[in-house]
């Protein structure tokens, strides 16, 4: 190979990389083209079923860091979006905006009522999964593990996930906004037995 | 001005260039776990709020206006976490009104992990961040409508701010304008932080 074939190859490879860099600042339209802010509608008290169905609509789409707009095509449109920023305009929620999406509940944290957050709002809420593990706002209360059942939710310092179902042995069937990587599904998790999470509960349910 | 405390705020000890409005020293102690005495308020955050998990180092308390907040690292220094205050209504007459746990990536938080669950006397809305301010930076000012708020760096843990303006419920979000200083007080940096619930 000749030395100006190698400089060559190691000009388009720096600019390769530069390039690269500048996909750093990574964003699709996602949110753009299809969220809304919508004001959503205050709702008489729903079934912990009824909140399975929210939850469903969003198994197969994507995760976004501080996020909470999701369709229903069970694709994750914006997929390998930059960890940890949430200024990426990506589909889906997080862990703790999908939980707040599903529980139906208020921006407001003292308000304990139920809203109907459409999958195409963009809506965080006001709680991190810390602070849901804490029992904080009206509507959530910590809860004893053993006693909790399906829409409950399990949290630690840094996630949370909501039980879909719950296994013979034991684990869950954990519905839950995994990461960037995963999307929003059920998995099989053994949240219950770790000593890093514990019980949340919405409040409030109609049934 | 008097600190949520009750305290008098003391002068901040230089003037801070690119500052225009009047500015309020922020109170702040550095803790040692084994004077981790059960009034304080860093005994309180992590007797408080059930973490399981384990600090590590020094905590960092801090007093504004109308905020208090600890900072802790957690052992083995994967995270940090605390607790955030303010003057207004909680759940449950709980010490504090919230907290807040950042991983740390490479040492480094990936954002701010803004809280905004604290609220003024008032029922408006107080947002909390941790500021990872440049290196050199001795001071960090958060302006407030009417004053400037300065936070001085230490424990080696990053600074957590507030701020009583510009947070959105609707969008889970708060601004933050910042200066950082040196000891002389030289500006640093100057910049808006736009922070976003998340995680």
């Amino acid at each position: 190979m000749s030395t100006t074939h190698r400089f060559l190859i190691a000009f388009v490879a720096a600019f390769g990389l530069a390039t690269a860099g500048t996909a750093g600042a990574y964003h699709t339209r996602f949110v753009a083209d299809n969220c809304n802010t919508n004001t959503p509608q205050a709702l008489s008290p729903i079934t912990r079923d009824s909140a399975i169905t929210v939850a469903l609509k969003a198994r197969y789409e994507g995760y976004q860091w501080g996020g909470g707009c999701w369709n229903d095509n069970n694709v994750d449109d914006s997929p390998n979006d930059p960890v940890g920023n949430p200024n990426t305009g990506g589909e889906g929620g997080d862990c703790s905006g999908f939980t707040f999406k599903v529980w139906r509940e208020s921006e407001s944290t003292s308000n304990a009522g139920f809203y109907e957050w459409l999958k195409l709002r963009k809506v965080h809420g006001p709680y991190t999964a810390d602070s849901f593990r804490q029992g904080a706002g009206a509507p959530n209360t910590t809860y004893s593990k053993s006693g909790l059942i399906k829409m409950d939710a399990l949290a630690s310092t840094g996630h949370i996930g909501m039980i879909y179902a719950k296994n013979a042995d034991g684990t869950d069937q954990i519905i839950e906004a995994k990461g960037e990587a995963y999307g929003t599904n059920i998995w099989t998790r053994t949240y219950r037995g770790s000593s890093s999470y514990s019980g949340v509960r919405r409040t409030g349910w109609s049934g | 001005m008097r600190l949520m405390d009750g305290s008098s705020a003391a002068d901040v000890p230089v003037e801070l260039e690119g500052v225009d409005q009047p500015t309020v020293l922020t109170l702040v102690r550095v803790v040692r776990g084994a004077k981790r005495k059960p009034e304080t308020a860093s005994a309180s955050c992590l007797r408080g709020r059930n973490w399981g998990i384990r600090a590590a180092g020094p905590s960092v308390e801090r007093v504004g206006v109308y905020s208090e907040s600890v900072t802790f690292r957690q052992e083995p220094r994967q995270g940090i976490f605390g607790c955030d205050n303010s003057p207004g209504p909680r759940e449950e007459s709980r010490r504090w009104c919230s907290g807040a746990y950042g991983t740390l990536y490479s040492g480094h938080l990936r954002d701010p992990r803004l809280d905004i669950i604290c609220q003024a006397t008032d029922g408006s809305l107080i947002g909390f961040v941790w500021v990872e301010p440049s290196p050199g930076t001795r001071f960090v000012a958060v302006a407030q409508p009417e004053y400037t708020e300065v936070y001085e760096v230490a424990g080696g843990l990053p600074v957590r701010v507030a701020t009583t303006s510009r947070v959105d419920a609707e969008t889970s979000s708060a601004v933050f304008d910042i200066s950082e200083h040196d000891a002389a007080g030289k500006l640093l940096r100057s910049y808006e932080l736009r922070a976003q619930v998340a995680g």
